[in-house]
Formats: structure tokens, C-alpha cells, sequence
């Protein structure tokens, strides 16, 4: 903060309610300016410190909501959280057509850094959902973190990547008559070397990249606790994520699947807010509800007691 | 350019707002207000944080804020089209003008966020310009409770069988002799328009509903600065399925036009700013 800055006093608010203060940053991350939120306990914070790794493309947006709240009812908890925008989104200084998946990993350890130095955590896990899932695993993995969690985290990169392009060839057909295929997206993004995905500019590279993304191959040595969060309306359990925690098993770390069940679990990772009669509805809050409660208690029960003890010895 | 966040304390609750300031002195702010569907102060696309950019390399600053319930903001997620969040964005110009010691703003609003926008221009002094982006739809500016040839309020129509409903809508938008009327907007258009605040319609429907608008647009009281170039303009812009801003085409558009207005309407210089400033202390 610096002292020409006519809003330096504005950057923080404290919550007696929650028993929190949350401070804006603006950190350098991956190559340039960023905006992130601190959440911290308004007493004294446990030596351990949670990074929160957003999505891609739309679903950055649509899942802000939960991580706000999560962030805030971690720090209620007196675990310090950190959330920024990677490189490409929000309020980051790059363009949209920079965001990238490898620089959202890169942003994620960078963020990491940031919390130890903010608050002396000692102690890092990264939480992510969806493809923010995947970019946690993966900075976790590269820094040996203690921590992951994981909701509805993306296996293959191949498959998601299939899925975008799936869903810009419907957006294609609904909004202009055109009846374009996935292959057709995939012609163009070789000729042109981006593609419009739901208004989203999806560049080559970052398909290449993401495609090779699998998480199964890619973890090898994280030994820390993970909780992997599965959405589901029938509650059967994916064959994928019960591979990932054995994975995250047979490299020494402690993993454990949780089911969440829930009748809107395929509107996990969409539009939350709905129009009915000029009135605006979240139609997702029990979803969050449970997603943060299954969480927090983990948290509390893996990670707090070592934590504590670490704090009285101190 | 410098990107300032902050926490604007809103009745028990805390706007979560970036304020992004040129590398001179501003000549005016601008305040961007989106929909009420999720988006936040980024806006879908990122399309304010790429607006306040182009801003900023023109001279001007602008806000971007988060509602209530919404974003990095705190309380609870609530929205009503009829009760649009005027005095949040209000509570957060006020307070941006007052540190950045400027006057002058204008306000870009979509959705929920143009009703807001006109709410904010009719009920300060300084708006010297509104942008309302309208990329599918008339609704957040348009006067559902009746007025002109009005025979029944969306909200009486609503009670009625299904068939009388649809009657009674069809007499309420088209008039008692069926022809097509032009839009009628909700009174805080007029009460800015009035007052001398230049509005830009960036408008995306269809060919119908530019007409709508157009005559609309000539019914309303022009202001004070009606001299030359029209104070109410209506400009195109590509748009196309159920979410306004795609593809990337129009997010280009959005943007451009929203620098142009507003470098058309705002002062043309910090100096020119102060200058009105102190005419108007004078006054």
C-alpha cells in the first residue's frame, strides 16, 4: 500500500460476525499484475493456509460464489485464505487470449508464496474445483503441499477439452442456425489458431496443453491429505476419481472420496442464477451448502488437530 | 494506469470495488453496472475490466463494483428488476468522485445494471452521460406498469386465465388500435434526459425492436444540451443467442463504443473538468 493511494484505507474490512478480516492484494503473478483477496481470521490464524485455484474459461465465473464463501468460512475457522485471478481473468493485467492452463498452476504456486510471506503460514493446501481441481493437484504436487482439495476435479484434459469444444458447436447451432460440429471448431482452431468457444478465445496452444493434461500420470509424488469431492445425483461413484485416489494413495499421501448427492448435481460448474418473474434466485445455495460444510469438517478433523498442537507447542 | 481495489462500507455490508485510474489526472469517471445474473464487477467476458483499460489510456477513470450478495462483496444475493440497486451504485460513486476529487461521471449499465444506470443519472446532478447496452432486450428500460396506451400492468395481466393474459399483454405492448407505439421508458430516462445527460442506446435486438426504441427515443424531452448532435443516439451492435455477448465481435463492439461515448461525452481534459467544477461552485 503506498501512500498516495486514495483507497489504501478501503483495502480491508473486518467481520465480527464470522470473526474475519479480508484485505485486497495486488500481487505480480505470473508475469504481471493480478487482484486477490486474503481472508483471515480476525484471531489467531492456524499455521496452515489455503490457496483457492478458480477454473477455466465461463466456469471461472460461475463458481465464484462458492469460493467466495468457502474462502470466508475457512478463515472463520482460522484457516488464512488466499484467491486471486490468474493471469487472463478478472481483474488481471493480460488479455483474455493469455489465460492458460500451465501459467494458472505457475499462478497458483506464486499465490502459495504470497500467503506464507502474508501470514506466516507454514503450511499450504490448494482447493480447486473442476479444472481449478486439476490446477490444484498439480501445484500441490510441485511444491509438495499438505493439502488438496478437490471438487468434481477434471482427470483428462483431452475429455474436457472435448467437452468445450462440444459445447461451442451447440452454442453454434442454438444462437446462429449453424449447424458446426466439434470437428469443425477443431478445423478452425488449426487454420486460425483460436476459436470462439461461448465467447470465450480458446488458443491453440491452450488446447494442446490441455490435452495432455492427465492427472493420474501427472501426480507422482504428493504425499500430503486429499479430499476428493464427487457431485452427484445418483451417488454412484466415478471409476475416474476412484482411480485418482488410488493414485494419490500408492504415492504415499492419505485420500479420501466423499459423494456428494444432490437432484442439480449436472448444474455444478453452470449458471447458478435464475430469472423467475423479474426476480433473480440462486438455485445452487444448498449445493455450496453441502460442498463447504463436507469441507470444512474434513479440514477440521485431518488438518486442524496437527495444526493446533503445532501452535500450543509454539 | 493503476488498478485501485477496496471494500465501500454499504449499510452493514461491504461493496467490493476496483477503481482503475489513468496515469494522469482523470478528467472524469466512469461506473460500470452489469446484470444481476452472477456476473461480477468484471462483467461476463471481462468486458469493464477491457473497457476501464481503454478508459484509462484515454484519460478517464472508471469504477467497477461488485452488488450486494455478489463477487468479492459481502451480504445477501437478492434482486428485483423493479427495485434495481441505485442506491448501492450511488453510495459508491459518491464515494470514488470524493477521492479521485472529480465531478463529472457517466455510468454504463446492462441489464439490471441500465436501470440502475438511469436510476443513478436522475438522481445526481453531474451524470453527464449514460451508455445503456441493451444486446437482446428492451426490458430493463422499458415502463411494464402501464402509462401511454397501456390498458393492463404486466402485473394485473399476470392473474388473468391464460388466454386473457395473452390478450391483455398483446393490448398492453401494442395499444388500444393494435398499432405498434414506441417504448415507453421508465421515468428516470426522461427526468436524465431532461436534465441534459447525453444517453447512448447500444442496442442488439431486432429490426422491431429498433424501431420500438427509435420512436421511443423521439418521444422523450430533450434537455438543456440538445444543441447539434442529438443528446439520445442509438447505436448497433451485433448480438446473437440467449447471452448478449457473443461472439467475440460484439464484445469488441461493446467495448469501442462504451471508449467512444464516453470519450465524446465526458469533459475533454482534467482542466476542463476542474473548470466546470468551479463554474458550477460559482453557480
Amino acid at each position: 500500500m503506498t501512500t498516495d493511494d486514495p483507497f489504501g484505507p478501503l483495502r480491508s474490512y473486518e467481520d465480527s460476525r464470522l470473526g474475519i478480516r479480508e484485505i485486497f492484494l495486488v500481487p505480480f503473478v505470473s508475469g504481471a499484475e493480478t487482484v486477490a483477496v486474503l481472508s483471515v481470521p480476525l484471531g489467531q490464524a492456524l499455521p496452515f493456509g489455503w490457496v483457492i485455484c478458480h477454473s477455466f474459461g465461463m466456469e471461472q465465473l460461475y463458481l465464484q460464489p462458492l469460493e467466495v464463501e468457502v474462502a470466508r468460512r475457512l478463515a472463520s475457522a482460522g484457516f488464512p485464505v488466499l484467491r486471486f485471478h490468474a493471469q487472463g481473468y478478472g481483474d488481471s493485467a493480460l488479455p483474455t487470449d493469455r489465460a492458460s492452463f500451465r501459467s494458472q498452476v505457475e499462478g497458483a504456486i506464486q499465490a502459495a508464496n504470497l500467503l506464507m510471506e502474508s501470514t506466516g503460514a507454514s503450511e499450504i493446501g490448494f482447493l480447486g474445483a473442476r479444472l481449478g481441481g486439476t490446477v490444484a493437484a498439480l501445484a500441490a504436487e510441485r511444491i509438495e503441499a499438505s493439502a488438496l482439495a478437490l471438487w468434481e476435479p477434471v482427470i483428462e484434459g483431452k475429455r474436457y477439452v472435448e467437452a468445450l469444444l462440444r459445447s461451442g458447436a451447440v452454442t453454434e447451432l442454438a444462437s446462429r442456425g449453424r449447424e458446426q460440429g466439434e470437428s469443425d471448431l477443431a478445423q478452425q482452431l488449426h487454420q486460425t489458431g483460436i476459436v470462439d468457444v461461448d465467447g470465450f478465445p480458446l488458443r491453440r496452444a491452450v488446447v494442446e496443453e490441455m490435452s495432455g493434461i492427465d492427472l493420474l500420470r501427472e501426480i507422482s509424488r504428493f504425499s500430503g491429505s486429499s479430499l476428493v469431492v464427487q457431485v452427484s445425483r445418483s451417488g454412484t461413484e466415478r471409476a475416474d476419481l476412484r482411480r485418482l485416489i488410488g493414485r494419490l494413495a500408492s504415492v504415499g499421501g492419505r485420500a479420501s472420496l466423499q459423494i456428494v448427492t444432490h437432484p442439480l448435481a449436472r448444474m455444478f460448474g453452470l449458471q447458478r442464477y435464475h430469472s423467475s418473474r423479474g426476480r433473480k434466485a440462486d438455485t445452487q445455495g444448498d449445493l455450496s451448502e453441502a460442498l463447504i460444510w463436507r469441507t470444512l469438517a474434513w479440514c477440521l478433523e485431518s488438518l486442524a488437530p496437527d495444526s493446533i498442537r503445532r501452535l500450543e507447542g509454539a | 494506469m493503476r488498478d485501485h481495489p477496496l471494500f465501500v462500507p454499504f449499510r452493514g455490508d461491504h461493496l467490493a470495488a476496483v477503481v482503475t485510474t489513468p496515469d494522469e489526472t482523470a478528467r472524469g469517471l466512469v461506473v460500470f453496472l452489469q446484470g444481476a445474473g452472477g456476473a461480477t464487477r468484471t462483467h461476463r467476458y471481462r468486458l469493464w475490466t477491457r473497457a476501464a483499460r481503454r478508459l484509462a489510456s484515454d484519460g478517464i477513470a472508471s469504477v467497477r463494483m461488485d452488488y450486494r450478495g455478489i463477487g468479492d462483496s459481502t451480504g445477501a444475493y437478492a434482486f428485483e428488476m423493479e427495485a434495481p440497486p441505485v442506491e448501492e451504485a450511488l453510495t459508491v460513486v459518491t464515494l470514488v468522485l470524493d477521492r479521485l476529487g472529480l465531478d463529472a461521471f457517466g455510468v454504463v449499465g446492462n441489464c439490471i445494471g441500465a436501470r440502475t444506470a438511469f436510476g443513478l443519472a436522475a438522481r445526481t446532478e453531474t451524470c453527464r452521460s449514460v451508455a445503456c447496452i441493451l444486446p437482446m432486450a428492451l426490458g430493463p428500460v422499458e415502463d411494464r406498469g402501464g402509462g401511454g396506451n397501456a390498458t393492463l400492468g404486466a402485473s394485473g395481466a399476470k392473474w388473468l386465465p391464460g388466454p386473457m393474459a395473452h390478450w391483455a399483454s398483446r393490448a398492453r405492448r401494442f395499444g388500444r388500435l393494435g398499432g405498434r407505439p414506441g417504448l415507453h421508458f421508465i421515468p428516470e430516462v426522461s427526468i436524465a434526459v431532461r436534465r441534459g445527460t447525453q444517453v447512448l442506446f447500444l442496442h442488439g435486438g431486432t429490426e422491431e425492436s429498433r424501431q420500438r426504441l427509435a420512436a421511443g427515443a423521439r418521444a422523450l424531452p430533450m434537455g438543456t444540451s440538445g444543441e447539434g448532435a442529438s443528446p439520445v443516439q442509438i447505436w448497433s451492435m451485433p448480438a446473437e443467442g440467449t447471452s448478449g455477448f457473443r461472439p467475440l465481435e460484439t464484445q469488441r463492439v461493446v467495448v469501442d463504443s462504451v471508449a467512444e461515448w464516453m470519450d465524446r461525452t465526458l469533459p475533454v481534459s482534467a482542466a476542463d473538468a476542474g473548470a466546470a467544477r468551479q463554474s458550477a461552485g460559482a453557480a
